[in-house]
């Protein structure tokens, strides 16, 4: 299933789109994986014990944390080379904003996304939001879900137009016709299906249906 | 349990060499956070007071969509943008005050750790996440 979506992936056309949306959706069941009831904090908890999410490594040992951000460990991993790479090592300070509480502006309108921090995608459906990194170039933004109000699970991260040196992530913009959005979108939803099988993820309406505490709608 | 290990950032501002690039990029996006958080404080205090956006935007000059920009996304700030908004929402200046980054003591209480005792349930946690060193089996 798995190689039948990356051959999906080699084609630039509305139709490739759809498909990989579709099997990217079945892929679960296709693995044939047996669901049992867990509480969701339980899949949380059995997911970062087995070292598939992690929380952010903070910088400041005496920062209090107000919110969570479970990370992928190809984040962390991207992260981690702060040193080497500045951008990255700004990139931990952007999102320590979030998980040390500090003023989060959503956008909900796709498409519109250019004075928020966190920005829904389309389909909203799918609550997929980016975090929106956007400190000079290149800026960079990070996808993932809300698995519940001030609880955000990162899954992939992505430069947003410029590709950085060192790493061999295509950025969002490339090639023209947006193909790169959707397969980011699709790696979230694998990802979020692999290592939280059957939890759900929430929607809202309003700001604080996400961000509980120090936060606005942007544009409001 | 609390690792011993230091942190980049903490290496860093002991030694007495050169800061890395890395880290000095990190402080900065810190301070904008900071700083975003302020003001949007002040911005929530004087709109409870009946301050409009449209106001707002009149009173510093700026077009009430350039105003939504700015408030929108702290990544371009300058020290001018804290200014003129600070100003305009609540008649202050910006004053200098600082404070070390060492010294302070390190939380004692890790949100991975509230996995092991299962204390969350849409906690307010107030922990500390230096988790690269993830040990919870």
């Amino acid at each position: 299933m798995s190689s039948i979506i990356a051959w999906f992936k080699t084609l630039d056309s509305p139709f490739a789109r759809i498909a990989i949306r579709l099997f990217g959706a079945a892929l679960p069941l296709f693995n044939g994986r047996m669901l049992t009831y867990m509480s969701t904090e339980a899949i949380l908890q059995a997911a970062v014990q087995r070292g598939d999410l992690c929380f952010l490594p903070l910088q400041v040992p005496s920062d209090a944390v107000s919110r969570r951000l479970l990370l992928h460990p190809e984040i962390v991993s991207a992260l981690a080379r702060g040193l080497e790479i500045p951008r990255m090592f700004q990139l931990q300070g952007e999102l320590e904003d979030y998980v040390l509480g500090r003023h989060m502006t959503l956008a909900f309108e796709p498409r519109h996304h250019k004075k928020a921090r966190l920005g829904l995608l389309e389909p909203e459906a799918d609550g997929i939001w980016d975090i929106r990194c956007r400190h000079h170039s290149p800026g960079i933004r990070v996808l993932g879900r809300f698995f519940e109000p001030d609880c955000f699970v990162a899954l992939e991260w992505r430069p947003r137009s410029v590709a950085i040196e060192g790493f061999d992530k295509v950025p969002l913009s490339e090639p023209r016709s947006g193909d790169e959005w959707e397969f980011a979108i699709v790696e979230v939803i694998q990802r979020w299906d692999k290592i939280l099988p059957g939890a759900g993820y929430i929607t809202g309406v309003t700001h604080s249906d996400f961000v509980t505490e120090n936060s606005s709608r942007a544009g409001a | 349990m609390i690792s011993s290990q230091k942190t980049a950032v903490e290496l860093a501002l002991e030694s007495q060499g050169p800061i890395p690039k890395g880290v000095l990029a990190y402080l900065s996006a810190r301070a904008r956070g900071r700083w975003f958080d302020y003001v949007h404080n002040k911005l929530t205090e004087a709109e409870n007071e009946g301050l409009t956006r449209k106001a707002l935007a009149e009173r510093i000059g700026k077009s009430p969509t350039r105003l939504s920009h700015i408030l929108g996304n702290p990544g371009n700030w300058t020290i001018d943008t804290v200014s003129e908004l600070l100003i305009g929402i609540a008649a202050e200046e910006v004053i200098p005050n600082s404070d070390p980054l060492l010294g302070h003591p390190p939380r004692n209480h890790r949100p991975e750790d509230d996995f092991l005792t299962h204390k969350f349930s849409k906690s307010k946690s107030s922990a500390t996440a230096r988790t690269l060193e993830l040990n919870l089996n």
